[in-house]
């Protein structure tokens, strides 16, 4: 028995999804494993991947944002019922299960407990808007103060401005506009689960 | 009692998680026993599961526990006195249902057969 650790041949893919996209997320993670990638760390923008034997796993996302001490609890529920835990990102935890047919492969079998989960996105969502909103009014009427002004001695806060201000301020404007939209798309779907009534 | 007043009604599935404690089990038992108990009708997914078992301790309808058993990382959850109560006020109001449907179908139900035939 030799253990040939070396020979693991590990791939790391850099790509972008929204919060909103877990479908898109879900038939890519699929298709991967179905290519022989299989998914063992999370990043941000990265996931590194295992190569193995080309097989249909489902993988399936979870949101609790929740404190460390219950997620021994909540992983081993989860491995028991036959999902294997893979990794935890910003909130987020990764899931999978090889593809068998007869069970219906979910996460969650109420709209209730499904509605919960895009509830709690949403909130998170807009707890994040609340510094940027706070901040940008100051940071708007700061530049459009100095831009105004023609003292010409005022070279520094000028270039500050210029510099600095305007392209914070462009960022964060388009920061809070994938907010927005995310919390947007976050709300079409919990509207089109309520809309399914079921229990 | 107002606490209980304001959970019920349950959904079915958290009736049944509540009832399949009348014994401590952990997570998974639960989900085997309410598939027993309804025999096969309710899978019990492990997200619905989790979420359901956390309102309940929320509610304090039922206690997780630790456990020095096989699996440390597994919970073991009681259901509380009052999570006791919350099961019988649900059942006698499940009753008074089965009773005026079966007593009003009867009565009315039977005469309309007749009138539609």
């Amino acid at each position: 028995m030799t253990k040939v650790i070396s020979k693991i041949e590990h791939k790391n893919v850099f790509k972008i999804f929204f919060t909103w996209q877990e479908g898109k997320k879900e038939n890519w993670l699929r298709q991967m494993s179905n290519d022989g990638w299989h998914l063992n760390k999370v990043g941000l923008l990265n996931y590194e991947f295992i190569r193995g034997k080309p097989k249909d796993i489902i993988y399936k996302f979870d949101y609790k944002p929740f404190r460390n001490e219950k997620i021994d609890d909540y992983i081993t529920l989860f491995g028991d019922s036959g999902w294997e835990y893979i990794d935890r990102f910003a909130g987020w935890f990764y899931f999978r299960a090889e593809a068998k047919g007869d069970f219906s492969l979910e996460l969650y079998n109420d709209n209730a407990s499904r509605i919960r989960k895009y509830r709690t996105l949403r909130w998170v969502l807009i707890i994040t808007c609340g510094p940027i909103v706070i901040n940008l009014p100051n940071l708007l009427g700061r530049i459009i103060r100095v831009l105004r002004t023609d003292v010409i001695d005022d070279m520094l806060a000028r270039t500050l401005i210029i510099n600095f201000s305007i392209p914070l301020t462009v960022f964060l404007i388009l920061v809070l506009g994938l907010l927005v939209y995310g919390i947007m798309r976050i709300s079409l779907i919990i509207n089109r689960i309520r809309s399914e009534i079921k229990e | 009692m107002n606490k209980i007043k304001q959970i019920s009604p349950l959904t079915e599935t958290t009736f049944y998680i509540l009832i399949s404690l009348i014994e401590p089990l952990h997570g998974y038992g639960i989900m085997q026993k309410v598939l027993k108990l309804s025999k096969e009708r309710i899978h019990l997914a492990p997200g619905t599961l989790y979420g359901a078992l956390s309102n309940l301790v929320d509610t304090e309808m039922i206690i997780p526990k630790e456990t020095q058993e096989s699996n440390p990382r597994r919970k073991i959850y009681h259901i509380t006195n009052l999570g006791k109560e919350l099961v019988s006020y649900e059942i006698s109001r499940l009753e008074e249902m089965i009773i005026n449907g079966k007593n009003l179908l009867e009565e009315k139900g039977v005469k309309d057969d007749k009138s539609n035939k």
